[in-house]
């Protein structure tokens, strides 16, 4: 890539992001995304527009696991056990009882919107994601970028798409 | 059998044992310990001696490892999630378990003082392992469970701290005795050790997250984060520094100040299974058979006053917090189970003092087996009496 004019995130970030505020049940988040293939990366954003936290289909399934689970997963010498999603132990009004601010993981990835394309690419592959939420220098959530948009920049700077 | 013969050997006897053990439901460390003991010079001898004098050198890779992913413990985000009685819980029975067991080391089997310290510090860990597996065993949920698994989630990094402490004070005791300046001396001399690893640990960590900007794949991740944990050990054996609190806190501020910094951790995962089997075969071989009989009353009484330091500590810590009633009467019985770091520290302790090192290592192998095997049963007793287990899951 020409590094004299590098391409920046937000050249290719799509700027049409779904999102959620922390208040959001979980009943809401789920019928928000019924439609999609797979469970996103979905940002929480308050009211000032900042981007506080994200929700994962990990999030999505520790809240039905004991809650200190999450807090011990550092821990050495724990054997790993993969979560059984067909047992999982549901209460019916989870759906209301639980809200974003509960499920969403407050230090989360993001990347920089006048970050070098190049630098958000390795920032991906290096934490083994291939979707980014975007925010500008105060924390404002300003777009959203994939491995496969960065990708078509590419192309597109190549000739290969017109 | 020569150096690589035994480590596949450990590796694939350790594993079949592992899946056999786990039909019966004992923890895999169990499975390691009983193989190392089989295996070592004290029965069968199978073991290259090579292997066996090299431990030390293995134990303190692994060791640091382990620091350095309990540094994560340290993270401003779980200190907000925790909350007061897991931290008030935590740090008093970790401390009671010291306080008791090196109290009843020096003044009833009338050991050394510094000897007396070091059973204390090792006293103080617990088996986040064993007690995870009672909790999915049975699905238990509830106050009491979060309080248990937030507890046994940071207080082997109170032991951490505890043991380098004790260590760098039992070193100071044990070899300037006769030193005019014999206080003076201690303080000093333990005050240099563990700021001295705080500030180490502090700059390798701010070097880690500066150059991580030209890691470009996860090969190189892995690599990169292997290099700066021996870097930052290394440097800490040189400086006579406390590697366990270096290494500890490399973790603890590079979760502070990288936020991506849970790619270090993570590359971790893909090496640290067999080197803890290893680890765990290794100090179930150091166990000496020929110490055994004398273990009877030091066994014992590590055994009850550990076991009372962690119930009292933890009650006195959760009334303190106004924790509820079961968190208050039972916590500590469900803290019981005792192996990885507690059989960790043993072998730091050996190789810091050789003399004493046969009884140490005996002493910490047998009672981490029999925790292991009677531990879980008093977590799963101690959840049942918080009303944490159902009746369709006994």
């Amino acid at each position: 890539m020409n590094n004299d004019n590098p391409i920046l995130v937000s050249d290719v970030m799509d700027r049409e992001v779904i999102f959620i505020s922390p208040g959001t049940t979980l009943q809401e988040l789920l019928k928000k995304f019924r439609g999609f293939h797979t469970f996103p990366v979905v940002p929480v954003v308050n009211k000032e527009g900042i981007m506080i936290g994200t929700i994962s289909f990990r999030g999505l399934i520790e809240i039905f696991q004991t809650k200190g689970t999450s807090l011990i997963k550092g821990v050495p010498f724990l054997e790993k056990e993969e979560v059984d999603i067909f047992n999982l132990d549901i209460d019916e009004d989870a759906g209301v009882l639980f809200i974003a601010q509960d499920i969403m993981d407050a230090k989360f990835l993001h990347l920089d919107e006048d970050m070098p394309l190049e630098k958000a690419y390795t920032t991906m592959k290096i934490n083994s994601v291939d979707r980014l939420p975007v925010t500008d220098k105060e924390g404002r959530l300003t777009g959203i970028i994939g491995v496969f948009d960065i990708l078509l920049a590419i192309f597109e700077k190549k000739g290969l798409i017109k | 059998m020569n150096a690589i013969l035994s480590f596949s050997f450990i590796l694939l006897v350790g594993l079949l044992s592992a899946k056999l053990i786990g039909r019966m439901k004992f923890p895999s460390v169990t499975a390691y310990l009983v193989i190392g003991i089989l295996i070592g010079p004290s029965i069968f001898n199978l073991i290259s001696p090579s292997l066996i004098n090299n431990s030390g050198f293995i134990s303190n890779i692994v060791l640091s490892f382990i620091a350095f992913s309990l540094g994560q413990s340290f993270s401003r985000e779980s200190f907000k999630r925790i909350g007061r009685p897991v931290l008030w819980t935590s740090i008093l029975e970790a401390c009671g378990s010291w306080l008791l067991t090196t109290l009843s080391f020096w003044l009833i089997l009338k050991q050394p003082f510094y000897l007396s310290l070091v059973f204390g510090a090792i006293a103080s860990a617990t088996a986040p392992a064993a007690t995870l597996m009672v909790v999915r065993e049975y699905r238990a949920k509830g106050i009491f469970t979060d309080t248990l698994l937030g507890v046994v989630a940071i207080d082997d990094a109170w032991c951490l701290i505890i043991f380098a402490i004790s260590l760098a004070i039992a070193r100071a005791v044990h070899f300037h005795m006769l030193s005019a300046l014999f206080l003076v001396k201690v303080v000093f001399l333990s005050l240099l050790e563990i700021f001295g690893a705080l500030i180490l640990g502090g700059g390798i960590a701010w070097a880690m997250k500066r150059f991580s900007r030209y890691i470009r794949t996860q090969a190189e991740l892995l690599t990169y984060t292997l290099g700066f944990i021996l870097l930052n050990a290394g440097l800490a054996i040189y400086l006579h520094l406390s590697v366990l609190l270096a290494s500890m806190f490399l973790g603890g501020v590079l979760v502070n100040i990288d936020r991506e910094s849970s790619k270090f951790f993570n590359s971790l995962n893909s090496i640290d299974s067999p080197l803890y089997l290893i680890f765990f075969v290794l100090a179930g071989a150091s166990l000496e058979i020929a110490v055994l009989p004398k273990l009877g009353m030091i066994g014992l009484v590590y055994i009850v006053f550990r076991s009372l330091g962690k119930i009292w500590g933890a009650s006195i810590g959760a009334k303190i917090a106004n924790a509820g009633h079961s968190v208050r009467k039972y916590l500590g019985l469900a803290l019981l189970p005792q192996a990885g770091v507690a059989l960790g520290t043993a072998l730091i302790a050996k190789a810091t003092f050789p003399e004493i090192g046969g009884i140490i290592i005996t002493t910490i192998v047998t009672t981490s087996i029999i925790y292991e095997l009677f531990g879980p049963l008093c977590t799963k007793f101690a959840l049942k009496k918080a009303g944490e287990i159902g009746a369709k899951q006994e």
